[in-house]
């Protein structure tokens, strides 16, 4: 038995239709990108469990927010923009949400900077996206954000010190001692 | 490994990676767990923004609120004791008494009014300027007044009003609280209205004209497929009474606003099938209808009424528009087009309706539930519109 091949819709179809409300093009949306949404969203907290849920929360924002996102005239350049939308607004999801769970610990990382054991596996080089977001997860949150923010979104010392809420030291300081931590989780793997 | 290069490799592995789709069931949970609970919290943020179907009540309620307070002001309730606004009897200073029914005199008769005064005239609808009052001073105890019970507090002295004289005003003396100017000059009608009460309340069940305002709400039906958006009907309609019968005929002019969800198979524009391209085709319009029905009173008492009606209603449709997805072929895209104007623009529908109706004097509010059933096609798509809903009516006699 032949499996129908599956409907590839345009983006622009899909924005055309969320922007209407409509829940069959929010679904077409949600899937479509869900994998992209909890790659970001991995990067910036402790668990899978907890990404899925900034994931959701996310999109809960895409689908609020998105009569206000403007196509640009350029087709090409659509998917590119919205993908740099959707992960910004992933991104602001798992930031607040680590800043909303700063304030309930009163300022204390109850997470272990270090690991207390390494994740067998291959060598760094030949290492997986998903077990380095494994070491990633192991930082504490507030050197997890810094590093995933400075070394793979891009963003500055100014930017990530306005965006966490911290001084430009603190988040020198922070992406110092993520480094640190992480190479020393690399070396164990190595070992 | 430096800092760069450190940064590098888990940018690399970003950049490489390829996301997995969404698990099985991810969409449905989301859904439930998050985009019904934003949509209901949405709806209590936006609680003075009512849906359509709280605007729906509030024009019922508004309709109906503005109905009572219309009656009201024609027919305004005498208070307790029979003062009536504008008679001049509230200028005099009233204290608090107490009437003993022996010195209450025997009431007059009405002209025309043959039965006796104890039976035709409650205390209800007597009127207290039937007496003229004296004030008196307080009597505190029985020694002033032998005979008198202790409960005393003041007491006015009674005298019962002259007898009316047929031809002549039931009440001629002048009160020296209203200065001198007649204390009741509306009382003969006054009284003539209320002594032949049900005679009046009779007549007024009996208009044979009444017009009114009506409000309600529709869902559009096509071909047995019933809508589940709520449209909003209101207009004002007019009725007359055939005779002594219990026929009526009903008639009025009413705006409707009607959404509906259309079958490919049902829609066919321009009387040709639509395309397989087309896909959940969802239609709006707004429609002038003119209702002509026949209405038989299956109940009919002074105060209300159960009555089934049917008749016709020629529609002229002013506005339509559809929502549809189209497939170009890289995917449905949704597709709002306005096609006022286009297609058959007048058609009938078959009127059936039952109804309860209240009469208050001579205002009444009567509700309604109807069934529309086409007799033609109509519109863009020449479709079988129909509907079902419910009307609530104020109607005045006229």
């Amino acid at each position: 038995m032949s499996v129908p091949p599956k409907t590839e819709y345009s983006l622009l179809s899909m924005v055309g239709g969320c922007k209407l409300g409509i829940p069959s093009w929010q679904k077409r949306l949600y899937e479509r990108y869900f994998g992209f949404a909890l790659a970001v969203c991995l990067r910036y907290t402790a668990s899978r469990e907890e990404a899925l849920e900034m994931v959701n929360d996310g999109f809960v924002k895409v689908f609020r927010g998105i009569a206000h996102f403007r196509e640009p005239d350029d087709p090409e350049l659509l998917s590119r923009i919205f993908m740099s939308w959707l992960k910004k607004i992933m991104i602001h999801t798992s930031i607040n949400h680590y800043q909303s769970a700063k304030r309930k610990a009163d300022g204390i990382d109850s997470r272990p900077e270090l690991p207390e054991a390494a994740t067998p596996g291959n060598a760094v080089d030949d290492m997986a996206y998903l077990d380095l977001i494994k070491l990633i997860q192991r930082l504490s949150p507030a050197y997890r954000a810094t590093f995933s923010l400075f070394a793979i979104e891009g963003f500055s010392h100014e930017e990530i010190a306005k965006t966490l809420g911290i001084s430009v030291g603190t988040s020198k300081t922070n992406l110092m001692k993520a480094r640190k931590n992480l190479r020393e989780m690399l070396e164990q793997l190595n070992e | 490994m430096n800092d760069e290069e450190l940064d590098q490799l888990f940018r690399d592995a970003a950049n490489r990676f390829q996301p997995p789709d969404a698990p099985e069931g991810a969409w449905d949970a989301f859904y439930k767990t998050k985009m019904l609970p934003a949509a209901e919290n949405t709806q209590q943020d936006r609680f003075f923004i009512p849906r359509r179907t709280w605007q729906l009540a509030a024009a019922c309620l508004l309709l109906v609120a503005t109905g009572l307070l219309w009656m009201l002001w024609q027919h305004p309730v005498p208070a307790p004791g029979g003062t009536r606004p504008g008679s001049g009897i509230a200028a005099g200073p009233l204290k608090s008494k107490t009437i003993l029914p022996s010195e209450a005199a025997p009431l007059p008769p009405a002209p025309g009014n043959t039965r006796t005064n104890d039976r035709s005239l409650s205390s209800r609808s007597l009127p207290t300027v039937l007496f003229e009052t004296k004030e008196q001073p307080v009597v505190h105890n029985s020694q002033h007044l032998p005979g008198a019970p202790p409960t005393v507090e003041t007491e006015r002295k009674l005298r019962p009003a002259d007898t009316v004289k047929p031809g002549k005003p039931y009440l001629s003396l002048r009160d020296k609280h209203t200065d001198g100017r007649p204390a009741h000059p509306a009382l003969p009608q006054y009284y003539n209205q209320s002594s032949a009460g049900s005679g009046s309340s009779i007549s007024t069940a009996n208009a044979s004209w009444q017009v009114g305002l009506l409000a309600g709400s529709n869902l559009g039906m096509v071909r047995g497929d019933v809508s589940k958006k709520p449209g909003l009907n209101a207009g004002v309609l007019v009725q007359k009474k055939l005779g002594q019968s219990r026929f009526s005929l009903e008639s009025g002019v009413i705006y409707e606003s009607m959404t509906y969800a259309v079958n490919n198979e049902d829609f066919n524009p321009n009387g040709q099938p639509v395309s397989s391209k087309v896909s959940n085709i969802e239609g709006s319009c707004s429609m002038i209808d003119v209702p002509v029905n026949l209405r038989y009173d299956v109940v009919a008492s002074r105060k209300n009424k159960a009555f089934v009606s049917t008749g016709v209603s020629p529609t002229v449709i002013v506005k339509q528009s559809y929502v549809y997805d189209f497939d170009r072929g890289d995917g449905p895209v949704p597709v709002t087009r306005d096609v006022s104007g286009k297609g058959k623009s007048v058609y009938a529908v078959a009127n059936l309706s039952i109804g309860y109706e209240q009469k208050w004097e001579h205002v009444s509010v009567q509700i309604a539930p109807y069934v529309k059933i086409p007799v033609g096609e109509i519109g863009y798509g020449n479709l079988s519109l129909g509907g079902v809903g419910t009307q609530i009516s104020i109607k005045k006699d006229l």
